[in-house]
């Protein structure tokens, strides 16, 4: 089951499968670990929902929702 | 011209901590040539000979987005014509983090310049109980590895071996021109393959979750916790800067009119002594004024910074900054701009993105200072009744005041709004930040950006302070011999007195609009000498003189004009120096006179018309 990283809830995880971005904001995610089957978890939204918290390789990476919206996961629970 | 050792690696794996150690206080601060981005160099002495290390700009690739990494990428290939290539490059890493670290670490080894690889924050690694075969990161990597505690100088005698070893080599960089914007998704994709891969064959026990970081993460975004330590955090800057910063500033003016006095007896010549004491003592005075308030705010910035607070902040903050166009970053440089500019200004050096950043330092002035509350003060209490509203819940003067704040908040959304979406328009770049560890900021490394911070600000900024402050001087106090009533400055006010007339100002005013480009509060003794002098010793306080000299509107007027209008050398100065042309410091300028012009003469205007006077 495929789904997107601002749909998980607080505290899930998936794989990454792909992306629908620009290619060149796709490239600094890549740069900075969001590659094509790497674990991510979605750590928190900010109170207002936007922007979100995002670990990834041992690191946490803040993205705004539109950004997340374009990074496709497979569902890990 | 000495070798050049570059110092580069991941933003927050503790690059600067490592340049303190090896320079000390042997650091120099200037702009790389025609950018606005900081150089660092120090000097570190090895064997007898100098050599110079510099603190490249954090950057997670070679390809360059920002500036900053433009600057970093073309010093380690050595195709900056004002720097020679670095004889090595010190790569630092953060090895709680080490397959992000490594993929940064393996391009910078392709450059083919001899490199040494640090593992910095090893006590934190060993305290998650990761263990890493140093030998045969080695051998895979190719190049030598150390492990350091950068913060306790651990590794740090390591490095100046290296250095020491190639401080007489001469290799040149492989790569010949910039990298392009981005790599090949492949590329990315191949090298942090083989980061992987040099991590399986190196590490010996991978890290465990810290709970200490799990903890106070926990505390830290907690809805009650952690907005009370936000809310704690906002109030604690805003009021140091505010008034912690006060009995500092007002020892500097007491010495400062001491040190006056004190000329005073050894001078005869009345010009002279006006010279040095109007002019030039106060002139530096008012320089060294600002110097408390950096301190503390750098003081803040820095540990807010290297504890990793800083980012969570910003991210916080960011949906409500991004609707008025700016970002989570924006903020605390606009709330410190409320004790005064000149700091806020300086703290938007930590926005990265250079549209948002000026964005940022052109609404800061409209913040209200506290060289306003004195105009303020004085006028609200000459004219604005003690009287309660709003169920006498408060008083009409503070309702005044809170109005003053509000008008100049308003404005500034709305141009930042403006400049946004248009000269400043980005192209929508992505928000993304790292939020790094929490950590326990290092003394050192805070001491020395404070340091930094206040040198320059008194090298750069204060010569053009002082330069205009006895320019002013000048005005005040020529061609007759310190009366200001036929000075140059009077002149000048009944010059501009047909323009400002629609405002509801008469030539006085506008020797006090004039003289008040020194300082805003300086209107307040400027007013006070014009008043009474033409008052005559009248033995009326200055409250009761300007209540006989101006009226009601006029007064309105005035301080919406204080509220809009750039009257301020020292920001236009800080801008300059900070955005390295004149061209913005002209912008701000204009664009905040005109609208303090057009809003002051609706003001008056349209109290006439209203029937007010
Ligand atoms: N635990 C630990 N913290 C460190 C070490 N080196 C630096 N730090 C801290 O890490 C944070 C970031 O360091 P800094 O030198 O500003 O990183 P830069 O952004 O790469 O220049 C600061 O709070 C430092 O005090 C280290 O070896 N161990």
């Amino acid at each position: 089951m495929t789904t997107t990283l601002d749909k998980l809830t607080e505290g899930q995880k998936g794989v990454i499968v792909g992306f629908d971005l620009p290619l060149e904001t796709q490239i600094r995610l890549m740069e900075l670990g969001f590659l094509e089957g790497h674990e991510v978890k979605l750590v928190r939204f900010a109170p207002l929902k936007d922007p979100l918290e995002v670990a990834v390789l041992n690191s946490r990476i803040s993205i705004r929702r539109a950004e997340a919206s374009g990074i496709r996961l497979r569902h890990l629970g | 011209m000495d070798k050049v050792f570059a110092i580069a690696g991941n933003p927050n794996s503790g690059k600067t901590t490592i340049f303190n150690q090896l320079t000390g206080l042997r650091q120099k601060v200037a702009n790389y040539p025609g950018v606005t981005v900081e150089k660092v160099a120090g000097v570190v002495q090895v064997n007898g000979s100098h050599l110079t290390v510099i603190d490249l700009p954090g950057t997670y690739s070679i390809h360059p987005r920002s500036p900053e990494e433009k600057i970093a990428c073309e010093v380690l290939c050595g195709l900056r014509p004002d720097i020679p290539a670095p004889s090595g490059i010190v790569c630092v890493v953060d090895s709680t983090n080490l397959e992000r670290n490594l993929y940064l670490a393996l391009q910078i080894r392709e450059i083919g310049l001899p490199m040494l690889l640090v593992l910095n924050m090893a006590d934190e690694m060993k305290g998650r109980g990761g263990r890493i075969d140093q030998q045969r990161l080695s051998e895979q990597l190719g190049v030598p590895v150390v492990s350091a505690v950068g913060k306790k100088g651990e590794g740090v005698e390591e490095i100046r071996r290296f250095l020491a070893t190639y401080a007489h080599t001469n290799r040149l960089p492989l790569c010949l021109k910039v990298p392009a914007n981005a790599p090949a998704p492949e590329e990315v994709r191949s090298r942090y393959r083989r980061a992987g891969e040099i991590l399986a064959a190196s590490q010996i026990q991978a890290l465990s979750d810290s709970p200490l970081q799990e903890f106070v993460d926990r505390a830290v975004t907690h809805p009650v916790l952690g907005s009370a330590l936000f809310l704690a955090v906002v109030i604690v800057v805003f009021q140091s800067v505010f008034t912690w910063a006060k009995p500092l500033m007002d020892l500097l003016q007491v010495s400062f009119l001491r040190l006056g006095e004190g000329v005073k007896i050894y001078i005869q010549n009345p010009l002279l002594r006006s010279l040095l004491t109007d002019g030039l003592i106060a002139g530096v005075g008012s320089v060294l004024a600002f110097v408390p308030q950096i301190f503390i705010l750098f003081l803040f910035i820095s540990l807010l910074e290297d504890s990793g607070y800083m980012a969570r902040a910003a991210f916080l903050m960011d949906r409500v900054m991004k609707k008025i166009g700016l970002q989570g970053k924006s903020f605390l440089p606009l709330l410190s701009s409320y004790a005064c500019a000149i700091p806020g200004i300086m703290a938007c050096r930590t926005i990265e993105n250079k549209n948002d950043r000026l964005a940022t330092m052109m609404i800061a002035p409209l913040m209200t200072c506290s060289a306003r509350l004195p105009v303020y003060t004085l006028l609200i209490a000459a004219f604005v009744p003690q009287i309660q509203v709003l169920g006498s819940l408060v008083s009409l003067p503070t309702m005044v005041l809170l109005g003053l704040y509000a008008l100049g908040l308003g404005i500034a959304v709305v141009v930042a709004s403006v400049l946004k979406s248009s000269v400043l328009k980005s192209k929508p770049t992505p928000f993304i930040l790292e939020l790094p560890p929490y950590r326990i900021p290092n003394a050192r490394t805070v001491f020395n950006t404070i340091w930094n911070r206040s040198r320059l600000f008194v090298r750069r900024a204060g010569t053009i302070i002082l330069g205009i402050s006895l320019l002013l001087w000048v005005l005040a106090s020529f061609p007759h011999r310190g009366d200001i009533h036929t000075s140059f400055a009077a002149a000048a006010g009944r010059l501009i007195e047909p323009a400002i007339r629609p405002l509801g100002f008469d030539w006085r005013i506008g020797i006090g609009l004039i003289t008040s480009f020194a300082a805003r509060e300086v209107i307040v003794s400027s007013l006070s000498t014009i008043y009474k002098v033409q008052a005559g010793d009248s033995g009326l306080t200055l409250v009761e003189t300007v209540r006989q000299q101006m009226t009601p509107l006029t007064a309105v007027s005035l301080m919406v004009f204080f509220a809009l209008a750039c009257q301020c050398a020292s920001t236009l100065a800080v801008v300059k120096r900070e955005t390295n042309s004149w061209r913005w410091p002209a912008f701000l300028f204009s664009y905040m006179s005109v609208l303090a012009y057009l809003c002051s003469l609706l003001t008056y205007q349209g109290g006439r018309l209203l029937g007010f006077v």
